[in-house]
């Protein structure tokens, strides 16, 4: 199986984005994404996780006053490579007990639950370890690469 | 015995206000000492007005929709029996 080694789309979405731009099925209705985090090692997480179940995954515990955040991405931009990205910095927490380490955020379809479907994952510029107390706060993108939670096809 | 004034288990687009018995901000309550400036701002202070985004269906936990100190959107996921003794809904 692909271990992602940066930011890139999963499975899932690689299916739907070929799926609906070679007009094999009709694109997915609009709705909220959302941006959750996880502690995999760099290397570790599988690009064929379909669902935030995936053994790969590793999700911080909502035991800890964690929940996954609105992505909140602009439209995809008239560019190419074309790119999209959260247009409003994220925050998380603020965290009743310490969730680990935080290495990647990964793009999914549900608020919360383990059948949500996997979008995205991008790999933190450096991770983060959030104590009790804290909050864990993420920059908004502008489109440039290394700010703020941007895709690329 | 005096009435019981805790939060019935929420629901699902209900709004609360956070009326923690510390008087002190969710973070800061669970840390047990003060916040930098910086965490103080983005955490859940009282009497912030909470919305019932979602219940998670393998613990029961509200996630709660709320809007920080510096205007920023929040969700977070909250123990049910923390969240009957800190949260009075609004009517």
């Amino acid at each position: 199986m692909p271990a992602l080694s940066a930011g890139q789309i999963m499975q899932y979405s690689e299916q739907q984005a070929l799926n609906a731009v070679f007009l094999k099925t009709q694109s997915p209705p609009v709705a909220a994404t959302y941006l959750a985090l996880s502690t995999t090692a760099v290397g570790a997480l599988q690009s064929t996780e379909l669902t935030m179940a995936g053994a790969t995954i590793n999700e911080y515990a909502t035991a800890s006053g964690y929940a996954r955040q609105s992505y909140g991405p602009v439209a995809a931009t008239a560019a190419s490579p074309s790119v999209i990205y959260n247009t409003a910095q994220i925050t998380w927490g603020p965290f009743t007990s310490a969730p680990g380490t935080c290495v990647w955020g990964i793009a999914c379809t549900l608020a919360s639950g383990t059948t949500a479907n996997c979008i995205a994952a991008f790999l933190l510029a450096s991770t983060r370890t959030p104590a009790i107390g804290d909050s864990l706060q993420a920059a908004a993108g502008t489109g440039a690469a290394g700010t703020g939670f941007i895709c690329q096809v | 015995m005096p009435p019981d004034t805790r939060a019935k288990p929420p629901n699902v687009g209900e709004r609360y206000i956070f009326q923690p018995a510390d008087g002190v901000g969710h973070g800061e309550s669970h840390k047990g000492s003060p916040l930098t400036a910086e965490m103080t701002a983005l955490d859940l202070a009282p009497g912030t007005e909470v919305l019932v985004y979602e219940i998670e269906e393998a613990t029961g936990r509200p996630i709660l929709d709320w809007t920080d100190s510096t205007g920023q959107d929040r969700m977070t996921s909250f123990d049910p029996d923390e969240f009957s003794g800190d949260f009075q809904p609004i009517p």
